[in-house]
């Protein structure tokens, strides 16, 4: 099934092929439908449904495509009776979905946003051993998710907004001949996931701008010749960090690195969450419950599932051949998490910090290699806490 | 029963507690019972309906939920055999890294005095005599080593080998590491460590899912079994999705139908509207209008406190099916078993065990070897007249209970015995041709001392005049007699529970029967013989013997 552009806008029409496919994330078909959208028209885009029940059912999604008041430019908040638990808000029109080229191999969600596939074949307790050939598959995937990650980061600094960093990741992923992995997958809307100050992860790029002082989470993933690479790391705005801030990150760093190191065939999945959770404590932090590391490679999401907390009892066993994401993410303050309306961005309840660093790995015959490591070139890197 | 120290009892509950599950510690008690070991007791009254344990999925041990659950599934091991292993593996070699450890170091596979449990079938030759001749050895053969046990434990020894091989993971010390040198006797002695970690846990595990299949329920499982009158019902959702256990629709059911649905569409194309025009803006206003309502309706959509209790489908529960009183040890019942049953998978048995029966098949076999006359009629009746009296006799009885709803009552009970017995036998059947054969194993009296409609039968054809058995038959053949038409009107007559002849046959037959002795001095010489052994095999051997003196005197 071939897929792509949503929205044709009349700017860009000209660069684009003429197959039009349905504007409803959870159709994405090729329609010979001329059904438009009268608020996207007036706003001089095309979005095209195949007809009135492809519009009504995914309506909510398209909506935050709409400026506020028709024709009228700027941000707002598209859910203004909600109770947010810190400062950080939505801020809409969401920019129309990017397009990828044709030529790309696409996950099965690219068109509707069902990973069918990974649905119907990931069994709890089958985790994936891959052979070589796949494995030198997988380590490419993540080196190119590397370097998009480092561009992006490259970028973070005051003034800048989220949608703009998600613009250079979708650019340069589809530049290295790959699809940003989060493109639609359960119907997300952008190619990056980014998450500022209090959202603990999925935070959907907008028209958020970043400011001195604040702490930014960039979650990249890529779909490369079959394979996924998913890797994160949380980078400070400007030089004016709290001290706040620069204990949760670098905790937050500190535990993926220890986490890392326990890895090795025979180690226990469940045992990763205690030492995570004790470095954590120690350093007056938290762990979030509900989100965990995952397996990953020819499924985005699959697996083991890996908790961060301690005394979980998630099954499973390392073995070499296996590869998979651990991803803590550390709370200043309770671990407790919230969801916005828009059902992906999470944040604290108490609105305070969190921060998350996270790596592809593969258990080896002896230890573990890190698909995803970091150069001497990479942004970011560790600063020094403050008392 | 369970073999649980009272030490650990504390263990247990910081488990549960630790995994958010929910004991009513504040109205039961758990503490010592007099029928041995450890019981659970109503602290205040307990009304019928109330939950007492209720604990969430993930916190049960399966081979799903164990560490090794990859390693079991990779090489197709599931069910009992998976279990094993997996815990096996949790208490040796993850043992204090393992979160399943406080709970499951609870379980032990000794007893008091430090001697293995093991059941019957794999006890000491000399200790088997214990049980020689009673219906558990001659209608169930349970005294003989099960194969499946013994396959098991060879299978889970190349595993463990095989994944020390692989990738370095320690062989479970004790348990599979057998030796090369005296390789014999370390092959023996681990594999009855095998066979006593199996029957532990086929002693504590319960049923629970399609996805899990047999569990370790901490709590659950120190409840005691009642044979008539549980307390308790225990509550799991079986119908899970077998690939991931969640209850209603998982990802793979939502996969499946996404993909039923899209074969339709492919059949029935979409038909696009050509006409070029906008989305009306009136609908527009109404899906505002619905996104507004959405938006009310949810208030701060927070989560609740993790792996917490939320949804009962994902739960396990232990239900009182009536109200307790205060002081009463509260019941749980394992199912409608004699104590053949008990012992052979739980490992301890219940005086005056209503399921109990008494086997007579090889008693008959002896008389009916011994006696030359008996031969036609033996051959007759193995050969046709079973099948034709047990069909005749189970048709009257129904049309008897169509007669006569409300008296049946009382009866249903024998009936219930006959069909789990009929039940069993025809299993065994279809397992393999060294069964008993079914003729020979409805030859039984029930629990309360009342001969089975079939050796009734057999003791009123043996009992027949030459002239009675010719007029059996409207032709006979000899020598092919399963050729012959049998008289179908002379059928109720073999039905007789009144002739002298037959309760003369069956009180010379059951004063003949050699059941084990039981009294002290003879079983105190068998020193393989442990204290619970020595018990059980005498509760079951009394529960015999109890059943004969009852059939003799009604037969006197």
């Amino acid at each position: 099934m071939s897929t792509a552009t949503t929205t044709v806008t009349t700017s860009d029409q000209a660069s684009h092929p003429t197959k039009i496919y349905c504007s409803g994330l959870q159709c994405g078909r090729e329609t010979s439908s001329q059904m438009k959208c009268p608020v996207c028209l007036k706003q001089g885009i095309v979005s095209i449904f195949c007809d009135t029940s492809c519009y009504e059912n995914n309506y909510k999604a398209h909506k935050a495509l709409h400026n506020a008041k028709d024709g009228l430019e700027g941000a707002y908040d598209p859910f203004p009776k909600f109770k947010y638990s810190g400062k950080v808000k939505a801020s809409y029109p969401l920019t129309p979905r990017r397009y990828v080229p044709e030529d790309i191999p696409k996950p099965d969600w690219a068109a509707n946003g069902l990973p069918v596939s990974e649905q119907r074949n990931d069994r709890l307790n089958n985790i994936p051993i891959y052979k070589k050939d796949q494995i030198k598959k997988i380590r490419k995937a993540c080196m190119l998710g590397r370097e998009v990650l480092d561009i992006a980061a490259a970028h973070v600094r005051p003034g800048i907004t989220t949608d703009e960093l998600d613009e250079i990741v979708h650019n340069e992923t589809i530049k290295r001949g790959a699809y940003p992995s989060p493109l639609n997958y359960y119907n997300f809307p952008k190619s990056l996931c980014t998450s500022v100050n209090e959202v603990i992860c999925h935070g959907v790029p907008d028209k958020t701008v970043l400011k001195e002082g604040d702490i930014v989470n960039l979650d990249v993933s890529l779909y490369y010749q079959g394979y996924h690479a998913d890797l994160n790391e949380t980078y400070y705005v400007g030089e004016n960090i709290s001290k706040e801030a620069l204990n949760t990150t670098e905790t937050s760093r500190e535990c993926l690195k220890l986490a890392i190191k326990m890895c090795k065939p025979g180690t226990t999945f469940q045992e990763l969450g205690d030492h995570i959770e004790k470095h954590a404590t120690e350093n007056k932090c938290s762990v979030v419950r509900t989100y965990c590391g995952h397996g990953v490679g020819e499924f985005f999401h699959c697996s083991p599932n890996i908790p961060h907390y301690a005394k979980n009892r998630t099954p499973g066993v390392m073995k070499p051949g296996m590869v998979f994401t651990i991803e803590p993410m550390i709370n200043e303050g309770t671990w407790k998490d919230m969801t916005w309306p828009d059902d992906w961005t999470s944040t604290t309840q108490d609105g305070k910090l969190s921060a998350q660093f996270e790596h592809t790995l593969l258990v080896t015959e002896h230890g573990v290699e890190i698909l995803t490591a970091r150069n001497k070139k990479s942004p970011g890197g560790p600063r020094q806490r403050i008392k | 029963m369970s073999v649980t120290f009272k030490d650990d009892v504390h263990r247990i509950l910081k488990f549960v507690a630790n995994c958010n599950g929910r004991f009513e510690d504040s109205k039961c008690d758990i503490r010592e019972s007099p029928l041995g070991g450890l019981g659970v007791f109503a602290k205040t009254d307990i009304a019928e309906g109330e939950s007492i344990l209720t604990l969430n999925k993930s916190s049960i041990f399966s081979a799903s939920n164990s560490s090794i659950a990859n390693l079991l599934c990779d090489s197709s091991i599931d069910g009992m055999l998976a279990l094993n292993i997996a815990f096996i593996y949790e208490t040796t070699v993850f043992r204090n890294s393992s979160h399943w450890y406080p709970f499951l170091r609870t379980i032990r596979i000794r007893d008091d005095e430090g001697h293995l449990n093991l059941p019957p079938s794999f006890w000491h030759a000399d200790a088997k005599r214990l049980l020689k001749g009673t219906s558990f050895d001659t209608l169930f053969d349970s005294l003989t080593p099960e194969e499946e046990i013994m396959e098991g434990f060879e299978i889970a020894v190349d595993l463990a080998h095989k994944w020390n091989d692989e990738f370095g993971l320690e062989i479970p010390k004790g348990f599979l590491d057998v030796s090369e040198e005296n390789h014999e006797e370390d092959y023996n002695l681990k594999l009855e460590k095998f066979i006593s970690v199996a029957y532990t846990l086929s002693s504590r595990g319960f049923e629970i899912d399609a996805y899990h299949e047999t569990a370790l329920v901490p709590i659950a499982d120190l409840f005691n079994h009642h044979v008539s009158d549980p307390d308790l019902k225990f509550v799991s959702l079986y119908d899970v999705c077998d690939k991931c256990g969640e209850p209603g629709m998982c990802k793979h059911l939502i996969a499946e139908e996404y993909l039923e649905a899209e074969n339709l569409d492919k059949n029935m194309p979409k038909v696009a509207s050509m006409e070029t025009r906008v989305i009306d803006e009136d609908l527009i206003k109404s899906l505002e209008n619905d996104l507004e309502k959405e938006h009310s309706n949810v208030t701060a959509n927070t989560e609740d406190d993790d792996g917490g209790i939320e949804n009962p489908d994902e739960c396990v529960d232990l239900v009182l099916k009536n109200d307790v009183a205060q002081g009463q040890e509260i019941f749980n019942s394992y199912g409608e078993l004699s104590n053949v049953f008990l012992l052979a998978r739980y490992g301890f048995t219940v005086p005056e065990n209503q399921y109990d029966i008494v086997h007579l098949g090889p008693d008959f076999m002896k008389i009916l070897k011994k006696e030359e006359k008996y031969q036609e009629k033996v051959k007759w009746w193995s050969q046709v007249g079973h099948g034709l009296f047990s069909a005749w006799y189970a048709q009257m009885r129904q049309e008897d209970e169509e007669d006569e709803d409300g008296q049946a009552k009382s009866d249903n009970l024998s009936d219930d015995i006959e069909s789990e017995v009929e039940e069993e036998s025809e299993e065994e059947e279809e397992e393999g041709d060294d069964s008993l054969e079914s003729w020979l194993s409805q030859l039984y009296i029930d629990s309360s001392g009342e001969p089975s409609p079939s050796t009734w039968a057999l003791a009123n054809l043996l009992t027949l005049t030459a002239v009675q058995w010719e007029s059996l038959f409207s032709k006979k053949t000899t020598p092919h007699i399963s050729d012959s038409i049998v008289n179908e009107e002379k059928l109720p007559f073999l039905a007789k529970k009144d002739n002298p002849h037959s309760k003369k046959l069956l009180s010379k037959l059951l004063k003949e029967k050699q059941l084990p002795c039981i009294k002290g001095d003879n079983s105190s010489k068998i020193t393989s013989a442990t204290k619970s052994m020595l018990q059980n095999a005498r509760t079951l051997v009394q529960s015999e013997h109890n059943i004969l003196d009852r059939c003799l005197k009604r037969l006197s």
